[in-house]
């Protein structure tokens, strides 16, 4: 399971180019201005175009970390483990450090497929070039630990996977909309998703740019910051939850 | 005296209504074989999971080794609770290893244990595959990794063969021998009776008696007695002093004791009085009969 979405991360970095061009000319074919053909690659923006793209995965990675959690529940393989002298504590550490290691790998393939990319497509490399927009990189691992942290918490809390890959996707493609809905803009930025989600702005494209939209470049820091404090909270009310709750 | 091995102290636990545990309160000494009796759903698991912190306790506390619980004073604790748990996708000697892990033991126990219990041929098939008595004796195994101290065995013979239960029993009474404390949770009486010095009997989340299964078994002997003068017999019973209670069951006089009595004495001294018997049988009590009077008594 890993092994299948390391596979489709690397495919879905060293394919984009190609079907974002395609799908480009097939556009311009019929549009009466003719539209530059440029490539996603390049540094700098290769780090935010693929952080960005790879964001839409982080919902497999999340189902990874629930399948892992709700497991120990359907196999009372906690209670064993507990039983045997492990601490709540310790197995609730021993998770977490499963999300650190499953973020952090798929935050160091972002960073190879980025920095092989970028050779390869930009015309004169130097290092400033590279590190310039490198932000993205930190901001990535940040976004997947929010986002797993997230799940860990529903999956201690629901135990059982399918019900918990029900709330996950229910929370994240519907509840959120609707509590963001009923709040100010200003207070809706700041629920979970929400702030994942600005943490790396859709990339500005030479497209977007000529019809006038413009997008954040950078990562901006209360973002970050909310994101940290969510992680915080998730994995806090975790083990809150455990010190009294049967297993 | 040294310091018990567990201290319970007025334990409850409700789920929802219901009272699962209700003011338990026991103490256990180091070398004792503890059974804990019980119908179904009378809190035999549940304390043990409380003991085991997989539940937590509404009131009341627990000492393990004179000390508050913590996962050090259950690294000295063998357990086997319910039903046996392992990851189903991986091979025994691999679960084992999580066990030993876990306990800080070393991996070279593994191969022993295995052996112990008859698996070792198939140490490197996943757990998945394995059969139901198989199962058991594996969880067996891995209550017996890092050497415990104390073992909890919750219905160890459950679904398991006549031989296996022996070999099980065996292993228990061998255990006991080792100088180690176990505390075994059954609704099997025959099984407590056999392998158990001492008993709690719980009904409810009640305690409704705890002691000695010896003394259990003594105190509540019965003396069965017939003669062809019966009024004479009647009277004569009056003069003994360990005589609880009688009556007349069909044409037998049933007398229980509160003491240990010699069937020959009590014929000797009516004899003497010119009563003869034509029937005496001193019938010490099963704990099964015990414990079904117990239940009775308390209407339920």
């Amino acid at each position: 399971m890993l092994g299948i979405y390391f596979a489709l991360l690397l495919m879905v970095f060293f394919g984009v180019e190609k079907f974002v061009n395609q799908a480009l000319e097939n556009a311009s074919s019929s549009a009466p201005v003719t539209m530059p053909s440029f490539s996603l690659y390049a540094f700098p923006y290769v780090w935010q175009n693929l952080a960005f793209l790879a964001g839409f995965l982080k919902i497999f990675l999340a189902l990874i970390v629930l399948f892992f959690i709700t497991n120990e529940f359907t196999n009372k393989t906690v209670r064993q483990n507990v039983m045997n002298g492990m601490s709540r504590n310790q197995f609730i550490l021993s998770k977490l450090l499963f999300i650190l290691l499953l973020s952090f790998f798929s935050t160091i393939i972002l960073f190879l497929s980025g920095i092989t990319l970028g050779m390869l497509n930009t015309e004169e490399v130097t290092s400033v070039l590279i590190l310039q927009k490198a932000e993205f990189i930190p901001a990535y691992f940040l976004e997947l630990l929010t986002f797993s942290s997230m799940a860990m918490l529903i999956g201690f809390l629901v135990k059982r996977s399918g019900l918990a890959i029900g709330a996950l996707a229910l929370y994240y493609y519907i509840l959120e909309y609707i509590i963001a809905f009923s709040l100010p803009e200003s207070a809706a930025k700041y629920l979970p998703v929400e702030a994942m989600g600005n943490l790396i702005d859709i990339p500005n494209s030479a497209l977007m740019k000529m019809v006038g939209v413009d997008f954040r470049e950078n990562v901006s820091i209360p973002d970050a910051i909310t994101c940290l404090v969510y992680c915080c909270i998730f994995i806090g009310l975790i083990f809150l939850l455990y010190k009294r709750k049967d297993l | 005296m040294s310091t018990p091995v567990l201290e319970i102290n007025h334990l409850s636990k409700s789920y929802g209504k219901l009272k699962a545990l209700d003011d338990l309160s026991l103490t256990i000494n180091k070398g004792e074989v503890f059974g804990i009796l019980g119908p179904n759903g009378s809190g035999k698991t549940t304390t043990l999971s409380i003991l085991l912190d997989i539940l937590k306790a509404d009131t009341g506390e627990y000492l393990w080794f004179g000390k508050k619980p913590d996962s050090h004073a259950r690294r000295r604790i063998g357990a086997l609770l319910e039903q046996p748990i392992f990851y189903p996708y991986l091979s025994a000697v691999k679960n084992l290893q999580i066990v030993a892990d876990i306990r800080g033991a070393s991996y070279d126990e593994i191969d022993e244990a295995l052996r112990t219990i008859g698996l070792i041929e198939r140490k490197n098939s996943k757990y998945k595959t394995y059969s139901l008595g198989m199962k058991q004796r594996l969880a067996l195994a891995a209550s017996l990794i890092g050497k415990p101290e104390v073992l909890i065995l919750d219905e160890p013979t459950n679904g398991l063969d006549p031989r296996s239960i022996a070999e099980i029993r065996n292993l228990i009474i061998d255990i006991a021998n080792k100088g180690l404390t176990v505390l075994l949770a059954s609704h099997l009486l025959d099984e407590v009776q056999k392998t158990c010095s001492h008993v709690v009997i719980l009904n409810k989340g009640k305690s409704l008696h705890s002691g000695r299964v010896d003394d259990v078994l003594n105190s509540s002997s019965k003396l069965e007695l017939k003669s062809d003068n019966m009024d004479a017999l009647s009277n004569a019973i009056k003069q003994f002093d360990f005589i609880g209670d009688s009556k007349l069951e069909k044409d037998l006089l049933v007398l229980s004791l509160t003491k240990e009595v010699e069937a020959a004495e009590v014929n000797k001294i009516l004899s003497e009085q010119g009563i003869y018997l034509s029937h005496i049988a001193l019938k010490k009590r099963s704990l099964e009969s015990y414990f079904l009077e117990l239940l009775s008594e308390k209407n339920v």
